[in-house]
């Protein structure tokens, strides 16, 4: 890929452009998104550290949950959904 | 299995500066880094709207060469990147997590000797509605806004030391707004501290710091000292701030309260060293009262309790790159003279003028730690609704009541509430956890820590199953 | 300054085994002084999972005592003013091949002449009620009534109720020495702040039972049997319940005749797959069993057999990260079952070497010591628990490990 190419992401299903080098949580921040994910008590969080030891932006991709979006890069067609912790039941 | 002579954890400038010296030397080296590009914080890729102004230019004077310098000794030096750390046994076996998709897989890599170039983090005191997305870490704002992205309209920085400064320009210059500067230490303090940091500083600081202070005073951006972030409201994200007076201690003086319209904040209070790799290699610690914090007790030779382990850059002590470099080779020279690969005459004539320089440093490390340090009475800003273990949502109130009921110290706490047991495994409750205790329960008793536990960082089962 | 205090009994040991004796004598208006060396539930209490179980448990008299204690939990739930996270959504043991099935059948049918709600799943219903089990493991036992809870909020809750009836609760204030009069009977327990007369102790004190018991002259054959926990990152559910490998108890009860086809480590170190969900959204993965004296330290190669056990039979966790480790000490005894019993020294009742089954047991042992101290009719004849069992010739049982 070269330098400054300019691809897309989908995050909830919206499109949005990603540039190459750019971590999956830059991209979103870029375009304004602030609510990565919800806690178990419905409180929004999103980026804090941007060095990946706090695990706040953590959000769904490709399937995968608890993934980091500060510590991976964005890559094109990525699927990126916010991650609702108020569903994970203990037991289903 | 990889072996190497040395195994250099961290490619800031402190590591890179190591892996250079001890591949001159003919030394086997492994740097081992979890991102991307080496660099660290301070040498991460910069956006081209800041090419060019003053202390980038600095930064570019000495980043790029270092970085050239790794690149043209790449044939004797393994770089490991996107490598998580996430074990290491005695002997020295680094167990790796390698998160890119591409590349071989690495799990773990031997080596004779261990550098240890981490770096640092950000210290916290949390505050009511601190963790409101729109809330950035004061490194995690700059590192966004040295790539040109400025995720609000109107920022405020708040919290304390020099880090403020360089975060304020790097968002002035991507052409952000800043509606103001909010500073816990008092002008006298800050002038009394910042002569101190001015003497011991070299020049190539000092001018950048005063680049940073006159494109501030430009902008006309409102400064509060003495001040310090009481709350933000918002209700999925930062709408609006909070500050109040403190006094020296860091006391709020309650009904100075003023509001500020602000939809990004950048909140941190300086930068303490990260010792959860010294501490899993079982090194021993102090607690520097001045810093506040613990760091590794390190020989001269910048070795640790543990033989054979050393320690470079801010995760020693926090004095920024210049003085990160020198030490990054100090702690690869003494390894290669343990590995044999030098001998300690010709060690002792190199290292000379590398020591006269840190003393320097070591000042200038004082005075910043004094600008940052908070004031122990800002414990006091933090609410019943407070979220004191962000992770596991334990608020003040959860951490009264279990006092109430009979816990005394960090751990049965932790085991109460569930403080500190979520990802990020006590690394921002932690700072304070001990200090809350004592102030509610008027007994200051030994300092604890959360015992660090394989794995450091969390790695999937699937990496932990890995023969 | 010492202080001086009077008690009908001293319990020794702030763990969910003392804290259950605590409630009940309390509650049954005896004066009592717990005294734990450390901080409530800061040794095997705070390093274990909170199991309450019947299925893995030996028919006959071990089954039994189980399910007493394991009866008296959502009674206990409603009456504590705390919450100990109890849930009650039963247990599955996997069934991995067809031997296994043979066995757990007859297993089964045991249990349920004991009255216990088991059943055999096939291996579709198996999949029915766990879908992320892997496709190869042929079946289940499901057994309702098997529980968990956080141990921890169990220990804090009963000394919380016992506190507030009168029970003084004295913690960091380790038992030094226990004096006796010239008939050999208990008049004092000196601790590090306190002397406590009184003619009643009993020992809670779990691994550090023996050093207890020392200080009257007996020898309490309990050793610390260390285990291995994996935590897990909050998730989305894997497992609605309990799930253990039903293998492992056949290699426990057979007699070493039944090999499961694990690797040599997972042997030598006897992992076997526990899984529990927990209320915090994570789950525990265990189990393992070495005996490496009082070491709380965790072994990367347990870790490592634990998590290939788990994966195999729940494969979908290898993406899901472990954040955290760490190792408990059972207080083990040759026999696997606890020692809850008089002894020949007068006053001195022991009620340690839970194993593994501390939690589950914790409230039978509390009600049984209450009653062997107030003289009240015991709940079940607990022989088989004797102290003097190990004193004898030969083994009361023969229960191999």
């Amino acid at each position: 890929m070269e330098q400054n190419d300019i691809f897309e992401i989908e995050v909830d299903g919206r499109k949005v452009k990603a540039k190459s080098g750019q971590s999956i949580a830059e991209a979103m921040l870029a375009s304004g998104f602030r609510v990565f994910r919800k806690t178990r008590n419905d409180a929004p969080r999103g980026f804090y550290c941007g060095m990946g030891v706090c695990y706040e932006c953590r959000m769904i991709v490709n399937g995968l949950p608890n993934v980091r979006t500060c510590m991976t890069l964005a890559t094109p067609g990525c699927k990126v959904t916010t991650q609702n912790e108020t569903t994970m039941k203990v037991g289903g | 299995m990889k072996e190497f002579d040395l195994a250099i954890i961290g490619a800031g400038p402190a590591g890179i500066s190591a892996a250079i010296e001890a591949a001159g030397m003919g030394a086997s080296v492994a740097l081992i880094d979890e991102n991307s590009i080496p660099g660290g914080k301070v040498f991460s890729h910069t956006h081209d709207h800041l090419q060019d102004t003053l202390p980038d230019k600095i930064e570019k004077r000495i980043g790029s060469p270092l970085l050239q310098r790794l690149e043209s000794a790449s044939s004797r030096i393994s770089l490991f990147l996107e490598s998580e750390v996430w074990n290491i046994l005695d002997g020295w076996i680094v167990a790796v997590h390698r998160k890119g998709m591409s590349g071989e897989q690495v799990k773990s890599i031997t080596a004779r000797k261990l550098i240890i170039s981490i770096g640092a983090f950000e210290r916290i005191v949390p505050f009511p509605g601190w963790t409101l997305p729109g809330v950035f870490s004061v490194g995690g704002l700059n590192t966004l806004a040295k790539k040109g992205i400025i995720p609000g309209e109107r920022i405020l920085i708040a919290g304390s030391g020099p880090l403020q400064l360089v975060l304020a320009h790097h968002l002035i210059n991507a052409g952000a707004r800043i509606a103001g500067i909010v500073n816990a230490v008092s002008p006298r303090d800050v002038l009394a501290r910042s002569a101190q940091l001015l003497l011991n500083v070299n020049g190539s600081v000092l001018k950048s710091g005063f680049s940073y202070l006159f494109s501030i005073r430009k902008q006309g951006i409102p400064t509060f000292f003495s001040h310090a972030l009481s709350r933000v409201h918002g209700t999925t994200q930062v709408e609006k701030a909070e500050i109040v007076r403190v006094d020296r201690t860091g006391r709020p003086i309650r009904g100075t309260e003023k509001e500020i319209m602000a939809d990004c904040i950048a909140y941190g209070y300086g930068l303490i060293p990260c010792c959860e790799i010294t501490r899993l290699c079982g090194c021993d610690h102090i607690f520097d009262d001045q810093l506040g914090y613990w760091r590794p007790q390190l020989s001269e030779k910048m070795e640790t309790s543990k033989p054979g382990v050393f320690v470079a850059g801010d995760c020693r002590l926090v004095k920024g790159y210049p003085a990160a470099i020198e030490e990054g080779k100090i702690a690869a020279i003494e390894a290669c003279v343990q590995l044999g690969y030098t001998n300690r005459q010709t060690a002792e004539s190199v290292l000379k003028a590398s020591w006269s320089r840190l003393k320097r440093f070591k000042k200038f490390a004082r005075a910043m730690e004094l600008l940052s340090r908070p004031g122990p009475d800002l414990l006091d800003i933090i609410s019943d609704d407070t979220e004191v273990c962000r992770c596991e949502e334990v608020t003040m109130k959860d951490i009264r009541s279990a006092v109430a009921q009979g816990a005394g110290d960090a751990n049965d706490i932790k085991k109460r509430t569930r403080l500190g047991m979520g990802h990020c495994q006590g690394r921002f409750c932690g700072q304070v956890i001990n200090e809350l205790i004592w102030k509610l329960t008027g007994v200051p008793k030994e300092r604890e820590v959360f015992t660090p536990r394989v794995p450091i960082k969390p790695v999937p089962f699937g990496v932990l199953s890995q023969e | 300054m010492t202080v001086c205090k009077t008690a009908d009994v001293v319990v020794i040991g702030g763990g969910v085994v003392g804290a259950a004796i605590t409630y009940f004598l309390t509650r049954n208006n005896v004066k009592v002084a717990l005294v734990e060396k450390g901080a409530i539930a800061s040794g095997t209490s705070g390093r274990c999972e909170g199991d309450v179980l019947v299925c893995d448990k030996e028919p006959g008299f071990d089954t039994r005592l189980n399910k007493l204690s394991q009866d008296l939990f959502p009674q206990i739930d409603r009456e504590l003013d705390y919450d100990i996270g109890w849930t009650q959504k039963g247990s599955l043991l996997a069934i991995e091949n067809d031997e296994e099935m043979e066995v757990a059948k007859t297993f089964c049918d045991r249990l349920a002449a004991e009255g216990l709600p088991v059943r055999i799943l096939d291996r579709y219903e198996v999949r029915e009620v766990e879908p992320y089990l892997a496709e190869d493991i042929v079946g289940g036992m499901e057994t309702d009534g098997d529980g968990s809870l956080y141990p921890m909020g169990l220990a804090y809750g009963l000394i919380s109720d016992a506190k507030k009836r009168g029970a003084w609760i004295l913690t960091h204030n380790a038992v030094l020495d226990i004096k006796r009069d010239i008939n050999g009977g208990i008049t004092k327990v000196i601790t590090q702040r306190n002397e406590i007369t009184t003619p009643q102790v009993v020992n809670a004190a779990g691994i550090w039972a023996p050093v207890i018991g020392r200080m009257v002259g007996l020898e309490i054959p309990v050793k610390p049997r260390q285990g291995q926990m994996l935590v897990s990152e909050r998730t989305f559910p894997v497992a609605r319940r309990k799930v253990m490998e039903f293998g492992y108890m056949m290699a426990k009860f057979e007699g070493g005749n039944y090999a499961r086809n694990v690797t040599s480590e997972m042997e030598k170190f006897g992992v076997a797959l526990v899984f529990e969900p927990t209320e915090a959204q994570n789950f525990l993965i265990g189990s393992s069993r070495r005996f490496v004296g009082a070491d709380t330290s965790c072994d990367v190669r347990v870790l490592r057999a634990m998590a290939q056990r788990a994966i195999r039979f729940f494969p979908a966790i290898k993406d899901i990260n472990v954040i955290r480790s760490y190792a408990g000490l059972r207080p083990y005894t040759p026999d696997h079952l606890p020692i809850i019993s008089k002894t020949q020294v007068g006053g001195f009742y022991v009620a340690a070497g839970h194993e593994g089954d501390g939690i589950g047991l914790s409230l039978i042992t509390g009600k049984l010591v209450t009653q062997m101290i107030c003289g009240d009719p015991l709940a079940i004849n607990v022989d088989p628990l004797k102290l003097s069992r190990f004193q004898k010739e030969g083994r009361a049982s023969s229960r191999t490990n």
